[in-house]
């Protein structure tokens, strides 16, 4: 289903909105069937993008392309209407005077299939979409999941090749969102379109895409699949934004050649990393940022009167969250946030005995 | 499993910006025709001298008159008006939902009827209580053709303005201010005056403001009440200057003083309200939910004794003293079985003059309303998306006529379309040219309100999935405005059956309407024949309120005429 070649291309795609730039100079290319995301949080330029893509804004400069067709360019613009994708928007936009049925059958209609087809297909999405039954209901009389689900179906009716998804599933409560989610994954993979979701859920994002586009300030940080950015984000923002990952400020003291790399031995106040990997333009003398997650720290207690293994920290905060405990510790003037799953629970000005694996330590350039 | 296929498409159709652009050219020449060539026709002929003239001493007294008047009327109007709002709001008035209708009810009535049923009860030697009481007094116990009637009648008018703007004020506060002020520990009494005062002044001023713009311009209460008794007016004197001996030249310098109080009363109102321009028919916003009504515990009884007194003295005495009239032989004689009769509505069915002003009422009333309806549909799709200078001039060019009082109006009316080069002098169009000038603001008004409350995603929906833009309005927006364009469609309809400040300056005798009609009525001196009539009107008035209440379920309270 999925092949190499870019089926969706932005090059060079720049949008101003007065003074404001929305999103600079944007290059993304994505594959056929593929999902993608774009996470960032509000005013990154996500939605713009994605709007870009249907039509509903025109780039101030560069091009889009869909299937080697140009859609959008300085001189060219294809409205909405003429691009044929489908799209789910935030507030679902279910038309309020229609039925569910006649909601999802309108694209058919205005595409003049016959009847018993329309209503064949409009069956087979309210199935696929788990609507069966509620084709002639009005949309009050729908909670939010339903109306999502007849925004979806009337999205996928037309078969689109590419369906956008604008924050589909902010509206809903926590086990709704859990629930849609794991669905939209399903029909992904049963239809086979390119999906293009927008969220600022970062969990939303990493469990969904086969890629995710992070942005900031209308500017891309980094692409990649969810597992890479995770484990190697690029620059600061990456790592806070999807890892929420500790990040402290250290000097390169020396530089091993491995036959892997480099190794350099990094130290922060008196805390030494002996072996960060994975930056291999590092020189001694450098200023370097690491990243650590708060669950790739390990945490010990420390009895009255014990040496305690590795370095020693205070607990300063300590907070039950259910699932995992959340505890900040002082390590030698660093805050580190920890997370740990049903571990022992911690006292506020408790000793602990802190240590994290070498390699879940991410060396970040500095400057970035 | 559904498979790609190339059904996803739609025959690309090019953007109908080009299309689109056209419209609005269209639209700005109609708008054009419509309000700029009447304002333009009256600026031509302007003169300056006799601008001057106005302010000499003879001509002096009727500016002063109107200001005073309308300084007057706005002091019990205000009194009356925000306590009855705030009862109606926040306490536990009992059947205060009826209080809050009965007020909207009243100010449909129109003031034409209400000076009539006043001129019935209190006129100096022939109104029915004077008469009644004249023996025991030796003398009229009030005589409403005076300043005073004038200002009373006003009032009258004027409250519900006052009770609208207030209650919406209310409305769109904050409860968790007054929230606040109670958990501090105000007595409610207390909050009402250091908190929910404050937060509402703007609504009040702007109503005030508003208010007295209204009266200014309010031609039936100085006309009937005033005028025969020798007190002039702004507005009775544009009248004469029409009807007594026409001189267009002069009512057109008469009407600047009028214009500028009007505009600068709404420009008041509107910077009070910090929108833009002014909304007479402003559909009221942000009803917040309400947590807890404050209780009137001993002071129910008198609250309700004056919550109900402007509602008599508004509606109930004024309807009933109609009604009365119409069902009598001789009105003086009082209610007595054998001076009740029908044969006043029986006269009407006959009198072919009565007839024909039902009939054109009702001709122009709908026409107009569905006119307007669709123009003002029109006006709120093409004026919508992002904002040019065209779009700009044409909204400021709609807008006008908020400035313009209907009296001035009825002289850009004449001035434009009666005589060369379009001659529609005695014809029902420019009464319907009138009708479309003075109503055209709040079409938009309405229609773009119904349209604000559309999602734009819902448009943007219907284009993801292939609807052109033609198509996203007609299956789309257009359905989900039908009520917008209903309401438009009711609002003009009322405020076309009962309109007489510009008919009364540019009907011919074959084009009466009912108001017209029920006028020559009264200066033929026939009571019970004007009560009938008025009965009729009433009718066809309150009946239209009823048809969009309960008919299309549109809140009545919302329409303000």
């Amino acid at each position: 289903m999925s092949t190499s070649a870019p089926f969706i291309e932005l090059a060079g795609v720049h949008k101003e909105f007065g003074n404001f730039t929305a999103l600079a100079d944007c290059n993304l290319s994505i594959r056929r069937g593929e999902f993608v995301t774009l996470l960032g949080p509000s005013g990154c330029g996500k939605t713009t993008t994605l709007r870009m893509i249907a039509g509903f804004v025109r780039p101030t400069r560069g091009t889009i392309r869909v299937g080697g067709e140009i859609l959008s360019s300085p001189t060219a613009h294809v409205p909405p209407e003429g691009r044929g994708m489908g799209m789910v928007f935030q507030s679902y936009a279910v038309w309020p005077h229609m039925t569910v049925r006649q909601n999802v059958a309108l694209p058919l209609k205005l595409r003049k299939i016959a009847r018993p087809d329309i209503d064949r297909r409009v069956d087979e999405v309210l199935h696929l979409c788990r609507l069966d039954g509620l084709g002639d209901r009005d949309p009050h009389q729908l909670s939010g999941g339903q109306l999502q689900r007849v925004a979806l179906a009337r999205a996928l009716v037309y078969r689109p090749s590419v369906v956008l998804l604008d924050e589909p599933l902010s509206n809903l409560d926590v086990a709704l969102r859990e629930e849609l989610r794991h669905e939209l994954a399903s029909l992904h993979r049963a239809i086979g379109a390119t999906f293009i979701l927008v969220t600022h859920d970062q969990v939303e994002a990493m469990s969904l895409s086969d890629r995710v586009v992070v942005m900031k300030e209308g500017r891309i940080e980094q692409i990649g699949p969810p597992e890479e950015i995770y484990r190697n984000p690029k620059t600061d923002f990456v790592a806070q934004f999807v890892g929420a990952a500790n990040l402290v400020k250290g000097k390169v003291s020396s530089v091993r050649r491995e036959p892997a790399g480099k190794s350099c031995e990094v130290r922060v106040g008196g805390v030494v990393f002996p072996a960060v990997r994975g930056w291999d333009g590092a020189a001694e003398g450098d200023t370097v940022t690491l990243a650590m997650h708060p669950e790739s720290i390990r945490l010990q207690p420390i009895g009255p009167g014990e040496p305690g293994m590795g370095y020693q920290g205070f607990v300063r905060g300590s907070y039950f969250l259910g699932r995992t405990q959340e505890i900040l510790v002082e390590l030698d003037g660093m805050e580190l946030r920890v997370m740990q799953v049903r571990s022992r629970h911690f006292e506020i000005g408790e000793r602990v005995g802190v240590t994290i694996a070498n390699e879940n330590v991410i060396p970040l350039v500095h400057g970035a | 499993m559904i498979s790609l296929s190339a059904s996803s498409k739609l025959p690309v159709s090019q953007p109908k910006a080009g299309r689109f652009n056209a419209a609005l050219i269209v639209i700005a020449v109609i708008v054009f025709g419509f309000v700029g060539y009447p304002i333009v026709a009256g600026l031509a002929i302007f003169d300056f001298g006799a601008l001057g003239r106005l302010f000499s001493a003879q001509n002096i007294d009727p500016l002063i008159n109107s200001i005073v008047l309308a300084a007057l009327a706005v002091i019990p109007a205000t009194a009356i008006g925000v306590p009855l709002a705030w009862m109606v709001a926040r306490t536990d008035l009992p059947g205060r939902n009826l209080v809050g209708l009965l007020v909207s009810v009243s100010f449909v009535v129109p003031n034409l009827l209400t000076s009539i049923a006043y001129i019935f009860l209190f006129g100096k030697n022939a109104g029915v209580v004077n008469a009644w009481l004249f023996p025991i007094l030796g003398g009229p116990l009030y005589d409403i053709y005076s300043f005073s009637g004038v200002v009373f009648l006003s009032a009258v008018h004027a409250y519900p303005l006052i009770f609208f703007t207030t209650l919406s004020g209310l409305a769109r506060m904050n409860p968790e201010l007054e929230e606040a002020g109670r958990i501090c520990g105000l007595s409610p009494l207390a909050i009402f005056f250091r908190i929910t005062l404050g937060a509402i002044l703007p609504s009040v001023m702007a109503g005030i403001a508003f208010a007295i713009a209204e009266t200014l311009t309010m031609l039936a209460g100085p006309l009937l009440l005033g005028l025969p008794v020798g007190i002039r007016f702004m507005t009775t004197e544009l009248y004469s200057t029409i009807v007594m001996n026409p001189n267009l030249s002069a009512a057109i310098s008469l009407s600047l003083p009028l214009v500028t109080l009007t505009v600068f009363m709404l420009w008041v109102q509107a910077r009070i309200l910090g929108g833009t321009g002014s909304s007479r028919f402003a559909i009221l916003a942000g009803k917040g939910a309400r947590s807890e009504t404050i209780a009137l515990g001993p002071l129910r009884t008198p609250a309700l004794v004056l919550a109900w007194i402007p509602i008599v003295l508004s509606l109930v005495l004024p309807v009933a003293t109609l009604l009365l009239g119409a069902l009598m032989k001789q009105w003086w004689r009082g209610v007595e079985w054998d001076n009740m009769t029908l044969s006043n509505f029986a006269y009407l069915i006959d009198d072919p003059s009565t007839y024909d002003a039902i009939r054109n009422s009702l001709i122009l009333a709908v026409g107009i309303g569905g006119v307007m309806a669709l123009l003002g549909g029109v006006l709120a799709i093409v004026l919508a998306g992002e904002q040019t200078s065209l779009k700009h001039a044409v909204r400021q060019l709609t807008e006008l006529p908020l400035g313009i009082p209907h009296v001035v109006a009825g002289v850009l009316i004449i001035l434009a379309w009666y005589g060369h080069p379009f001659h529609l002098g005695g014809s029902l169009l420019i009464l319907a040219l009138g009708y479309v000038l003075v109503t055209l603001p709040y079409a938009l008004k309405t229609c773009e309100a119904a349209r604000g409350q559309i999602d734009s995603a819902l448009g943007e929906a219907a284009q993801m999935v292939g609807c052109s833009p033609v198509q996203s309005w007609r299956y789309v927006v257009l359905p989900l405005m039908k009520n917008g364009l209903l309401t438009t469609f009711i609002i003009v309809f009322l405020f076309v059956i009962k309109e007489f400040s510009l008919t009364a300056l540019v009907y011919s005798s074959d084009t009466t309407t009912l108001p017209v009609r029920v006028f020559t009525f009264l200066e033929g001196g026939s009571y019970e024949k004007t009560a009938a009539a008025s009965i009729v009107l009433l009718v066809l008035t309150l009946g239209g309120l009823l048809v969009a209440g309960k008919l299309f379920r549109i809140n009545v309270a919302n329409i303000k005429v």
